[in-house]
C-alpha cells in the first residue's frame, strides 16, 4: 500500500462531515450494541439505508464506525449487569461482572475499551498489509479443514471447566444437543422438535446467552437475597490500568488479536468462538489462570481483544475476494456493492485509494471508539449504584424485550425463560455456563462441515487426512487432549537429567 | 440418603434419563427419514454426541454417589419461586396484554421480591424502565414490541 494512497486516504478522511458522520455512527452502534437482542448486524442493517444518500467514503466509515463500536457495545451490560449486549460479548461476562461485583467497575470498563481498541488496530494492520496473501490461506479452508479447526476448538472447552472437566464436558455436549434442534440443512429433517412448529427454525444464540447469565442472575439474587450479597464501594467512571499492568499482559494481548484476526478470516466461525476461544486459551496458558471467573482481567483483555479482533480479519475476505467473513461484514458487502465498488483481488489494484481508506477509517473507528467508550462509561457505570433490586429489576424488563426483538417469536422469550432456570440449576450443580454456549456455537458448523467432509469424500472419513490443513489440527487437538496424562511423565523425566548434571 | 441425593446424582440422573430419551426418540423418527445419497443421516452425528452425553452423565452420577457432590446453599425458596413465577407469567402475558401494560408490573414485582421496599418510587423505576426500553427498542430501532391491544402501542 502506497504512501501516496494513504496520505489520499488520509485526505478524504480529514473531512469535517465524514468525521462527524462516524463520530455519530460510534455513539450508535455503541447503544445499539449495548441492547442486548439488538447486535452488530441490527446496527448495520438500521443504519444501511441511510449510506445511500452518502458519498462511499462517508457510507463506508459510517458502517465501520457502527461495526466497531456495536461489537464493544456489548461489553458493557456484560461488564455493569451479566447481561452480554451482543454475543460476542458472553465471554466478558465470566470476569467482568465478577470485577463490577467487587467493585471494579470502572477498572473493568477501562481494561475493555482498551483491549477492544488494541484487537481492532492490530486486525486493522494484518488486514493493511496482508489481506491479498491471507485471503489466499482463507479459500484453501474447505469443508474437511473446517471441521478440523472446529473440532480443535471444541478442546477449548477443557479448558474453561479447569476444576470440572466432567461437568464442563457434559455442559459442552449439552449446548451441541441444542444446536442440533430444528431443521436439519442438509436433508430438511425435523430433529428433536417434537411436532412444535415454532422448534422447526431451532433455537437462537441470543436467548440463550440471556437466560443462562442474566435471568439465572435474577433468580440466584432472588435465592440467595440482596442482603446476603456484599455491597462494596462501586468505582464508577473509567479507569485505565497503568502501563506496567499492561505490559504483563502483552503476551495474551497479542495471542487473543490473533486468534481473533485468524478466525475472523474464515468464514463461519465469527466473533462469538473468537472470544471464547480466545479467553479459554488465556486461561490455559496463564499463571493466574486459578484466578478467572472471579475478576481477572486478563480474561477480559482476553475476549474483547479476540471479539474486536475479528472486525478486520472479516474484512480480508470480503474485500480480496467478495466473500463475506460474518453477517456483518456481508451487509457491509451489499454496502459497498450499492455504492458501485465491487470486492475482490482487482479491487486492490483498481480502487488502491478507497481501500486505503478503508484502512484508515476503520484505524480512527477505533479511536473514536476508544474516546467514546470512555466518556460513557461514565454514564453507563452509574447503574451500579442504584439498588441491587432495581438493576434486577431492568434486567427482567431487558430479557423479555431483548429476546422477543430477534425473531419477533414467543419460542425465544419461553427459551430465555427456560435458560434461566436451566442456568439455575446448573449453578446449584457447579456445572459451568461457558461450555454451553462454545458447544451451541460450534455444533452446527461442526456437523455441516462433517458431513460436507463425507459427502465429498464419498463416505470414506480417512480421506479427511489428505488435508494437511487437517492434520495438523487434528495433531493439535490429540496434543491437547493427550497432554494433561503425559505432560507430568515428561515433566519428571526430565528432572532426574538435570539432577544428574549436577552431581 | 444424603450421600446418595447430592446435585452430582441428580444432574447424572436426570442429564442421563434425557439422553436416553432422546436417543429413543431419534432412532424413531431415522427410520422415516430420507436420507440423500452420499450423506450421512441426519440423526448420526446427534446419535454420537448423545451416546457421548449418556456416558458422561453416568460419569457424574457415579461420581456423586461416591464421592458425595455439592450441597445446594440455602436458599429462600418463597422469594425464588415467587421471582420465577413472576417471570414465567410475564411471558406468557406479553403478547395477550402488550409489552407497556406487562413490563412495568413484572419489574415493581421482582424489585419487591427483591426486598425494594419504596414502592412508589418501584413504580415509577418500573415505569421509566419500561418507556426508555420500548423507546429504544422501537422508536430508534424500528423493532416491534407486543402491542397493548386496543391501543397501538
Amino acid at each position: 500500500m502506497g504512501l501516496e494512497h494513504l496520505s489520499g486516504a488520509v485526505g478524504l478522511l480529514a473531512d469535517p462531515l465524514t468525521l462527524a458522520i462516524m463520530v455519530l455512527a460510534t455513539f450508535l452502534g455503541m447503544i445499539v450494541g449495548a441492547l442486548p437482542g439488538l447486535g452488530t448486524v441490527t446496527a448495520l442493517a438500521m443504519i444501511l439505508p441511510f449510506t445511500f444518500v452518502l458519498s462511499a467514503p462517508q457510507a463506508i466509515g459510517m458502517l465501520l464506525a457502527v461495526y466497531v463500536s456495536s461489537v464493544y457495545g456489548g461489553s458493557v451490560p456484560a461488564i455493569l449487569i451479566n447481561v452480554p449486549g451482543t454475543p460476542q460479548s458472553a465471554a466478558t461476562t465470566l470476569d467482568g461482572y465478577p470485577m463490577a461485583q467487587k467493585g471494579q467497575a470502572a477498572e473493568a470498563l477501562g481494561w475493555v475499551t482498551v483491549a477492544s481498541t488494541i484487537g481492532g488496530i492490530f486486525s486493522m494492520i494484518v488486514l493493511m498489509f496482508a489481506a491479498p496473501q491471507l485471503a489466499a490461506v482463507a479459500v484453501r479452508f474447505g469443508s474437511v479443514e473446517t471441521f478440523a479447526l472446529i473440532v480443535f476448538s471444541l478442546t477449548t472447552i477443557a479448558w474453561v471447566s479447569v476444576g470440572n472437566p466432567l461437568k464442563g464436558l457434559l455442559a459442552g455436549v449439552f449446548g451441541v444437543m441444542l444446536s442440533f434442534v430444528g431443521v436439519d440443512e442438509l436433508s430438511g429433517a425435523d430433529r428433536f422438535t417434537f411436532g412444535n412448529f415454532a422448534l422447526s427454525a431451532g433455537f437462537h444464540v441470543v436467548p440463550i446467552l440471556i437466560g443462562l447469565f442474566a435471568l439465572s442472575e435474577v433468580f440466584i439474587t432472588a435465592g440467595r437475597g440482596i442482603a446476603q450479597t456484599t455491597q462494596p464501594i462501586v468505582s464508577t467512571g473509567f479507569k485505565v490500568a497503568p502501563l506496567s499492568a499492561w505490559m504483563k499482559l502483552r503476551k495474551t494481548l497479542l495471542r487473543s488479536s490473533l486468534l481473533g484476526t485468524f478466525l475472523g478470516i474464515l468464514p463461519g466461525v465469527g466473533a462469538t468462538a473468537a472470544s471464547l476461544i480466545g479467553y479459554a486459551q488465556a486461561r490455559s496458558g496463564s499463571p493466574r489462570a486459578a484466578n478467572f471467573g472471579k475478576g481477572e482481567p486478563e480474561g477480559i483483555v482476553a475476549s474483547e481483544a479476540a471479539n474486536n479482533a475479528v472486525t478486520g480479519g472479516a474484512l480480508v475476505p470480503t474485500l480480496a475476494l467478495g466473500i463475506p467473513g460474518d453477517a456483518a461484514t456481508a451487509v457491509m458487502l451489499g454496502a459497498l456493492v450499492i455504492h458501485g465498488i465491487t470486492p475482490g483481488v482487482q479491487l486492490f489494484d483498481r480502487n488502491p485509494d478507497l481501500v486505503s481508506f478503508i484502512f484508515v477509517a476503520l484505524l480512527v473507528a477505533n479511536v473514536m471508539m476508544l474516546i467514546a467508550g470512555a466518556l460513557t462509561a461514565q454514564v453507563f457505570s452509574r447503574v451500579l449504584k442504584l439498588p441491587h433490586a432495581l438493576v434486577m429489576g431492568g434486567v427482567v424488563a431487558l430479557s423479555l424485550a431483548g429476546s422477543w426483538v430477534i425473531r419477533f417469536s414467543m419460542i425465544d422469550v419461553w427459551v430465555a425463560v427456560a435458560a434461566g432456570l436451566a442456568g439455575l440449576l446448573f449453578r446449584f450443580a457447579n456445572v459451568p455456563l461457558a461450555p454451553i454456549v462454545i458447544g451451541f456455537i460450534l455444533g452446527a458448523p461442526l456437523e455441516v462441515n462433517l458431513r460436507q467432509g463425507l459427502i465429498v469424500s464419498e463416505m470414506q472419513p480417512l480421506q479427511f487426512f489428505a488435508s494437511p490443513i487437517a492434520c495438523a489440527f487434528f495433531a493439535l487437538t490429540a496434543a491437547v487432549v493427550l497432554w494433561p496424562a503425559v505432560g507430568p511423565r515428561l515433566t519428571i523425566r526430565r528432572k532426574p537429567k538435570l539432577e544428574d548434571l549436577d552431581t | 440418603m444424603k450421600r446418595i441425593l447430592n446435585t452430582d446424582t441428580l444432574l447424572g440422573a436426570v442429564s442421563a434419563l434425557g439422553g436416553v430419551f432422546l436417543l429413543i426418540v431419534s432412532h424413531r423418527q431415522n427410520a422415516s427419514v430420507f436420507v440423500l445419497p452420499g450423506d450421512a443421516p441426519p440423526f448420526l452425528v446427534p446419535q454420537l454426541f448423545l451416546y457421548v452425553m449418556i456416558a458422561l452423565s453416568l460419569a457424574v452420577l457415579a461420581s456423586g454417589i461416591l464421592r458425595g457432590g455439592e450441597a445446594v446453599p440455602p436458599q429462600r425458596w418463597v422469594h425464588l419461586a415467587a421471582v420465577l413465577a413472576v417471570v414465567a407469567m410475564a411471558a406468557a402475558l406479553m403478547k395477550p396484554l402488550g409489552f407497556l401494560v406487562v413490563s412495568p408490573v413484572a419489574v415493581a414485582a421482582v424489585c419487591a421480591l427483591l426486598g425494594f421496599r419504596r414502592v412508589l418510587l418501584n413504580i415509577v423505576v418500573a415505569l421509566v424502565i419500561t418507556v426508555l426500553l420500548y423507546g429504544l427498542l422501537t422508536g430508534l430501532a424500528g423493532l416491534p414490541l407486543p402491542k397493548v391491544p386496543g391501543l397501538g402501542f
